[in-house]
């Protein structure tokens, strides 16, 4: 087991998956025989839950109070002439202006659906997972390359 | 080592072994084809393992030895290919243990363990049985050990699949020849230097001071095909499959950070896996130089990897993959009965 102490940052790096595969697998494996560093990382790990509860509180919508006053404020807002001029265009400007938005974005909408554009992934990742899944079977046990070692592998 | 065999002239020794020693579907073939299965777990033995295997950019050969202690311990300790000199694989019930020395590490994977049960050697047995015939030679040899040698011939196909070469008196298999669907060899295993003796338990110690990692897996996946399915968090499927295919293990996948469901059916002796995403996304097979199919009025796309071959395409729900050492037509069949 690596008897090194992961530093604070790293521990950190460590539990959002952002360190090199060999770095986390060494982390991984000094974390579970050293309960000093697990106190740390059991520590990172709740105050990372406390952050994220606090930023979802966040999102929250805001107070049905603050919302009417805000709409208050914008009522009794006083309106200039030339807003008032603008808005009795509106409508002569607004109605081509919409039907020239939704003519662009129905044909780009329909260029873009021509044929089905769909992300591609390397193939030798659909049959390394093919020789992963088979060798794991009783059926086929003689893969000539050792899959496990042949593959970069990250820790759980 | 690795030759290429004619389909007729597979087809020839079919015709010379199916009148030789006992019927091709006698009791006492299916008989021996259990014996043949269970070997392992009553036989230990020890010996060199040569496999070759046809891939994309040539052949690739592997040198490893092998000990085996009855029923269920197995090490190779591997000599070639270079990159994995001294490199070795430990293997109990359903744990392997892949111990990198280079790097002082174990990977440790786990199957389900129902995989490795005796029911699922049944499982394969009936398999082998629903989807092959057998013609038996009962005459051979290899390595100076007295063999019975079996082709395996796919009843749906009617094309030899693979040639077995057994120990007459332990019922190990010393010698197994595949072939693709136009009759070419893709694929050799052979059991050198044999010696059946008690195996000690010390090669299966793991070595002291590595670092064990565990490769990573969508938490509370299972090997269970329906819990896979069930599982995917998308609305996958586990489609019935034609020609004997049946559902054999799953596993939720990480590909590129695409939640994948990957299905493995078999016929006994064959395998293919399906995949199957949400996202819109395919393997790039423009370095494989691909086929345009048609699977049920969809556009496909085909292409072969070396012995593997893979056929994509969806239907505007679901992404489909589906990767095996199958040819072309078939893969084809097998994908209209999923997408009709």
């Amino acid at each position: 087991m690596n008897q090194t102490h992961p530093t604070p940052d790293e521990l950190v790096d460590y539990l959002h998956g952002e360190l090199p595969a060999p770095r986390s697998a060494a982390i991984a494996a000094h974390v579970a025989g050293c309960p000093e560093c697990a106190d740390a990382r059991d520590a990172e790990v709740s105050v990372t839950q406390l952050l994220r509860a606090h930023a979802r509180a966040q999102e929250r919508e805001l107070p049905s109070r603050v919302v009417s006053g805000i709409w208050e404020k914008l009522r009794s807002r006083r309106t200039s002439v030339w807003e008032r001029f603008s808005a009795a265009l509106r409508p002569a400007i607004a109605v081509p202006v919409g039907i020239a938005i939704a003519a662009f974005l129905f044909f780009s909408i329909k260029v873009a659906h021509g044929p089905a554009h769909a992300a591609t992934i390397d193939a030798r990742y659909y049959v390394e997972n093919h020789a992963t899944l088979d060798a794991a079977t009783p059926l086929s046990e003689d893969d000539p390359i050792p899959q496990a070692l042949a593959s970069d592998v990250t820790t759980r | 080592m690795l030759r290429r065999a004619s389909l007729a002239s597979l087809t020839l020794l079919a015709c010379s072994l199916t009148p030789a020693g006992a019927g091709s579907r006698s009791d006492a073939d299916l008989r021996l084809l259990s014996q043949v299965l269970a070997a392992p777990a009553t036989v230990s033995y020890s010996g060199v393992v040569e496999t070759v295997r046809v891939e994309s950019f040539g052949t690739v050969r592997s040198v490893y030895r092998i000990e085996h202690r009855a029923p269920d311990l197995t090490r190779r300790t591997y000599s070639s290919p270079p990159r994995f000199l001294g490199d070795s694989e430990i293997v109990k019930e359903n744990l392997k243990f892949s111990i990198d020395a280079k790097n002082h590490r174990i990977i440790v994977t786990r199957s389900d363990p129902t995989l490795m049960a005796g029911s699922a050697l049944r499982e394969r047995e009936a398999l082998i049985r629903a989807n092959y015939r057998a013609a038996w030679r009962r005459n051979g040899t290899f390595g100076g050990r007295p063999t019975i040698d079996a082709l395996l011939i796919n009843k749906h196909t009617n094309r030899p699949t693979m040639l077995v070469r057994v120990d007459r008196e332990t019922k190990i298999v010393l010698d197994k020849q595949e072939f693709a669907a136009g009759g070419a060899m893709i694929g050799e295993t052979r059991l050198d230097h044999v010696r059946y003796a008690p195996v000690p338990p010390t090669p299966f110690d793991l070595p002291k001071g590595y670092t064990v990692v565990q490769p990573q897996r969508v938490n509370g996946s299972s090997n269970d095909p329906y819990r896979v399915v069930r599982n995917a968090g998308f609305a996958a499927r586990e489609p019935a499959l034609p020609d004997g295919f049946s559902p054999l293990a799953g596993d939720l996948v990480e590909l590129r950070g695409i939640r994948t469901v990957a299905l493995l059916y078999s016929d006994g002796i064959r395998t293919v896996s399906l995949f199957e995403t949400a996202t819109a996304v395919t393997p790039d097979m423009a370095p494989l130089h691909p086929d345009a199919l048609n699977v049920g009025g969809r556009a496909a796309q085909y292409a072969e990897d070396g012995a593997v071959a893979l056929l994509t395409w969806n239907d505007r729900t679901l992404y489909y993959t589906l990767v095996g050492e199958l040819g072309k037509a078939e893969l084809q069949h097998i994908a209209t009965t999923i997408t009709p």
